[in-house]
């Protein structure tokens, strides 16, 4: 089997066909030009035809292209500058009538300007009054001088501003197509899309005007335009941020309330105990993993109905707040008691891991177009309300420290090979124990184009350990490390034996083979404490 | 449904926006598209008329809802599917037409177009599913590791392995059975 994984690596790496960079860059210019020819053979039939006026669009838009799509790069301009741009992580284009023009960092921005942001994390500009405009890749947005200070007109996509301290009679404004959001000294997000406008706050208060209602909106808080826009939670909206982690420790300081601002419920929802515990044993086919309240007989969604068989309620307590799936790791923490400090649900008596419930609720009509994803917050919200009514369910979110290991650069610098420059010892990044030629039990960790994520994830597993990465290394890399059995963790769930060993320990093999240190320290997890709970009413 | 009269001279702003988009889709991606194709044809003609396909198709339809949400993702799949209906028809022609293709000779060590083991592993990567052929380029022939993939395709990492060790146990059989009867 190995031999055969050895051969498929071999064929893959040697003969599935790579493409030429300069026949690929021929090519592609080729196939530039006959799109723009095509454009201009359909572009008659398509003015006079009124079943492709839905097709007029794109064919205008590369006839266009043709003559106008000329990106040239410029130097700075003169004049006292009314934003500098920042950072470019991607493109920057300053967009003026039918021509676009690539912007290079450090330059200067007028009043009246358009500019683009393409690819990458994004861009940020710093305006004259000092404020910092964070634009999202694909974001679109014009700088203007008003009467009553400065005024971003966000078209499309989506800001974070962080607005310097404004004067009474200078403001800052965002505004997009149907709303205007006024400023005085505060970090908030706008985000402009086809079906309306979302403003969350993260620090300060801001006021949000649409037509002739005004409402301030604080921290933590958001506002839409439309109730078709997507329910996200702030920290969600503000995920595409460079500086999301800063941004997301400030919300967390100054939030009023973690309360949903709109409440969603099920219409009708049915919860009986299933009768099957993990502690009685089920039977059958899709019987539960005995003992582990991560596991369970499944859900069916579609987008009327939501139907949970066989679940515990700490793995509804999971899905309803965020916490997802069980990873590994939490499964022995939930399951088995072992690292019980990454469990993410804490509190409450024993069946709320152990009773195992059968849920068959049904959405308010057109809830949903498409069938919803459990990480959906809609859903999410429903789910919360169906607890706290039906299982008097309350819960308070507490940051604790646990024990755990900070993954960091060794002293002579990382040993890591780029999954470039060679071919992986394993074809699978996780982790393997074996038997050596003496007998003697091995354990390895392997990489086959693995990040340090991977790696992460991976010694989390071996150690039953939160693990945080504070190497900063970037890319994918082919390793295997080989160590005796950690003494926890996975080998402690699986039964695995730790004795007399001639491998190195867990953190000599890290060191020693790939030049990181895992030093313990105490990792900091948000944890879900219950206060109070109830088994559920009856139906 | 009303005639909408159309501007022969200056484009509406919303033309120029998709100007804009389209062109910058096309350069961000068309590499990502025609690395794709060459890898699953083995071919650059078919990798280009796969590029021009791909493209082509959004000039003449309505932009779909998944390019504007993830372009990369959607361009991915296109290309995957493109590519092996390419493979496929062209197999169905040559049945078609009873003609035996005759290889061109190989040269010494060659893992050119023409050398048979290249050629098996094309026809074997032609008989997989094509979410399998989508997993199987991003790892071997872009690099990506098994969480990128997953973020790229919106899975878990789970399935991305799984698959993954599926995709291969099938690659490994079709690849013996293929060796066998040669």
């Amino acid at each position: 089997m190995k031999r055969d994984d050895e051969n498929l690596d071999e064929i893959l790496d040697r003969y599935l066909p790579s493409a030429a960079k300069g026949e690929m860059e021929e090519d592609g210019d080729r196939v530039w030009s006959r799109l723009q020819s095509r454009a201009e053979d359909v572009s008659p039939r398509v003015v006079f035809k009124a079943t492709t006026v839905l097709r007029w669009r794109p064919v205008a838009a590369i006839l266009a292209a043709a003559a106008v799509l000329v990106v040239v790069f410029i130097g700075m301009r003169p004049g006292k500058a009314f934003a500098t741009v920042e950072r470019v992580d991607g493109v920057l284009f300053r967009v003026e009538d039918t021509r676009t023009e690539a912007i290079a960092g450090g330059q200067a921005l007028q009043s009246g300007e358009t500019v683009r942001a393409n690819g990458g994390a994004g861009s940020t500009l710093v305006l004259k009054d000092g404020s910092r405009v964070e634009m999202r890749s694909k974001s679109e947005l014009t700088l203007e001088q008003a009467d009553e200070g400065i005024r971003i007109r966000l078209k499309d996509g989506s800001v974070i501003v962080n607005a310097a301290k404004q004067n009474s009679d200078q403001r800052l404004y965002v505004q997009t197509k149907d709303v205007t959001v006024s400023v005085v000294g505060t970090v908030f997000l706008v985000n402009s899309e086809e079906e309306g406008s979302r403003v969350a706050v993260i620090e300060g208060e801001v006021r949000v005007q649409q037509g002739a209602a005004e409402k301030k909106v604080r921290p933590g808080e958001q506002a839409m335009t439309s109730p078709k826009m997507e329910l996200l939670s702030v920290k969600e909206e503000i995920a595409w941020s460079r500086e999301a982690a800063g941004h997301l420790a400030l919300l967390q300081r100054t939030a009023v309330t973690t309360a949903p601002q709109t409440r969603l419920a099920f219409d009708e929802a049915s919860i009986r105990p299933s009768g099957r515990s993990p502690a009685t044993g089920g039977g059958g086919r899709g019987a539960p993993e005995q003992g582990n309240p991560c596991v369970g007989g499944g859900v069916q969604i579609d987008p009327g109905r939501f139907i949970a068989s066989r679940m515990s309620l700490y793995w509804l307590i999971r899905r309803a707040y965020g916490k997802g799936n069980c990873t590994a790791e939490e499964m022995f923490a939930a399951g088995t008691g072992l690292g019980s400090g990454l469990d993410p649900v804490s509190g409450g008596p024993g069946w709320v891991k152990s009773d195992q419930f059968d849920i068959d609720a049904l959405f308010p009509k057109d809830s949903f177009r498409d069938v919803p994803r459990l990480t959906d917050p809609r859903l999410q919200m429903m789910l919360q309300e169906l607890l706290t009514n039906r299982f008097k369910l309350m819960l308070r979110r507490e940051t604790r420290e646990v024990q755990g290991y900070a993954l960091t650069l060794g002293r002579d610098g990382a040993k890591l090979l780029s999954s470039r420059n060679g071919t992986a010892v394993s074809w699978d990044t996780g982790y393997r124990f074996a038997k050596n030629e003496k007998g003697e039990t091995v354990a390895r960790l392997n990489g086959a184009k693995a990040s340090i994520a991977d790696l992460v994830y991976g010694l989390q597993e071996v150690t039953g350990r939160r693990v945080v990465d504070r190497t900063g290394i970037t890319g994918n890399f082919n390793y295997r490390v080989e160590y005796a059995p950690f003494d926890g963790g996975i080998a402690a769930a699986l039964g695995i034996r730790i004795a007399d060993s001639p491998y190195p320990s867990l953190f000599t093999a890290i060191e020693e083979q790939l030049g990181l240190k895992l030093q313990s320290e105490k990792i900091p997890i948000e944890v879900l404490i219950i206060d109070h709970v109830e088994r559920p009413s009856e139906n | 449904m009303a005639i909408a009269a159309v501007p022969n001279a200056s484009p509406s702003s919303s033309d120029e926006a998709f100007v804009r988009v389209f062109g910058d889709i096309y350069r961000q991606h068309y590499q990502l598209v025609y690395r794709t194709a060459y890898s699953v044809t083995g071919s650059r003609q078919d990798a280009e008329d796969v590029l021009q396909t791909v493209f082509m198709n959004l000039l003449d339809h309505d932009l779909p809802g998944g390019l504007i949400r993830s372009p990369k993702a959607y361009l991915y799949r296109a290309a995957i599917n493109t590519a092996l209906n390419t493979v496929r028809s062209r197999k169905r022609y040559d049945l078609v037409d009873g003609v035996e293709e005759i290889p061109p000779p190989v040269p010494a060590n060659s893992t050119g177009p023409g050398d048979p083991t290249r050629q098996r592993l094309l026809n074997a990567i032609a008989k997989l599913k094509p979410k399998e052929v989508e997993i199987l380029i991003l790892r071997y022939e872009h690099d990506y590791s098994d969480a990128e993939i997953a973020t790229m395709l919106g899975k878990s990492r789970g399935t991305i392995a799984v698959t993954l060790y599926r995709t291969r146990a099938r690659l490994k059989k079709l690849l013996r059975t293929s060796g066998e009867k040669q």
